[in-house]
């Protein structure tokens, strides 16, 4: 029986649990990176409009993800972009 | 003032999308004026290569037209933190036709920009081989954005573009636009000191 509280507590702590992740991206500047960076993390949230924010400012990329991604995956999207990924930074929020 | 003149000639576009964009990205583009009209449809396979078809009218140059198909080469991208610097070949071929005849073309073009968000510089040449000689454009702009936009907002510049090709104006034409640039379309506005209208409309997909 504890067994199974368990898991049950451990299934519902993931499915209320969302990752993020913010890639720095140098040299980000025009509003066609913005378009470019969407298009390539289009498939790994839900909504690309809300989900992937692109800050021209800090040279970011927030993008809240509906599944699970590498940090591999996320290099070659952004260089996909044309660009090269900097520091890689994992959040994990509570929904 | 050699010097400078020849550094514009060599670094100068007529139409200053980027040459290759990101990997699977569509470029379609229009540039009209009076007398010289430029059409582009472009495929960047990846963020270093686009295949590419133009089309290109030059009324005053014998009324030269042609069509080409060819590729644009991301050669070397610099990424800083707040700017960035590219260079770009391109070569393609295809059919021309003007009011002395018709025949293969040859382009190859040069490019190179630099970009912040505040300023831009487009510098491209651009030779057209037909008829047994070589023919050479050159484009110079340079870029000021009076504000800063974020991600879902307008962007607005204020550009200054120089254009010569001795075949179709014998001189330089200045001709200062307003660019704009919301999600992924992008237009400009302009007016030539020789008295025309300048009008570009591209969208990125």
């Amino acid at each position: 029986m504890k067994k199974i509280i368990l898991l049950f507590l451990l299934s519902l702590s993931i499915t209320l649990q969302s990752k993020e992740v913010v890639v720095e991206v140098p040299g980000m500047v025009c509003q066609m990176c913005v378009y470019g960076m969407k298009k390539h993390f289009k498939s790994a949230v839900k909504d690309s409009e809300k989900d992937i924010i692109v800050d021209l400012e800090k040279k970011t990329v927030l993008v809240k993800l509906s599944k699970t991604i590498s940090d591999d995956d996320i290099k070659k999207r952004v260089k996909d972009a044309g660009y090269e990924a900097g520091k890689i930074t994992w959040k994990e929020t509570k929904k | 003032m050699k010097i400078i003149f020849f550094l514009l000639s060599i670094l100068s576009t007529s139409s200053f999308a980027h040459p290759v964009i990101y990997g699977g990205g569509w470029v379609y583009q229009g540039t009209f004026m009076p007398k010289m009209n430029m059409l582009r449809l472009g495929h960047s396979v990846t963020s270093r290569y686009a295949l590419v078809a133009n089309g290109t009218h030059f009324k005053n140059n014998n009324n030269y037209q042609d069509y080409t198909f060819g590729v644009n080469v991301l050669a070397k991208r610099w990424l800083q933190h707040d700017s960035q610097g590219n260079l770009y070949f391109g070569t393609h071929g295809g059919r021309y036709e003007d009011d002395s005849g018709k025949g293969n073309v040859g382009n190859l073009m040069m490019m190179a920009d630099w970009e912040s968000r505040k300023h831009y510089v487009v510098a491209k040449s651009k030779s057209y081989f037909y008829d047994d000689k070589e023919r050479l454009s050159y484009t110079f702009r340079y870029g000021f954005a009076p504000y800063v936009a974020g991600m879902n907002t307008l962007q607005s510049w204020l550009i200054l573009q120089t254009f010569y090709f001795k075949e179709q104006s014998r001189e330089l034409i200045i001709t200062p636009l307003m660019r704009f640039f919301y999600k992924n379309v992008l237009w400009e506005i302009g007016y030539s000191t020789r008295g025309q209208s300048y009008l570009t409309l591209m969208v990125h997909y």
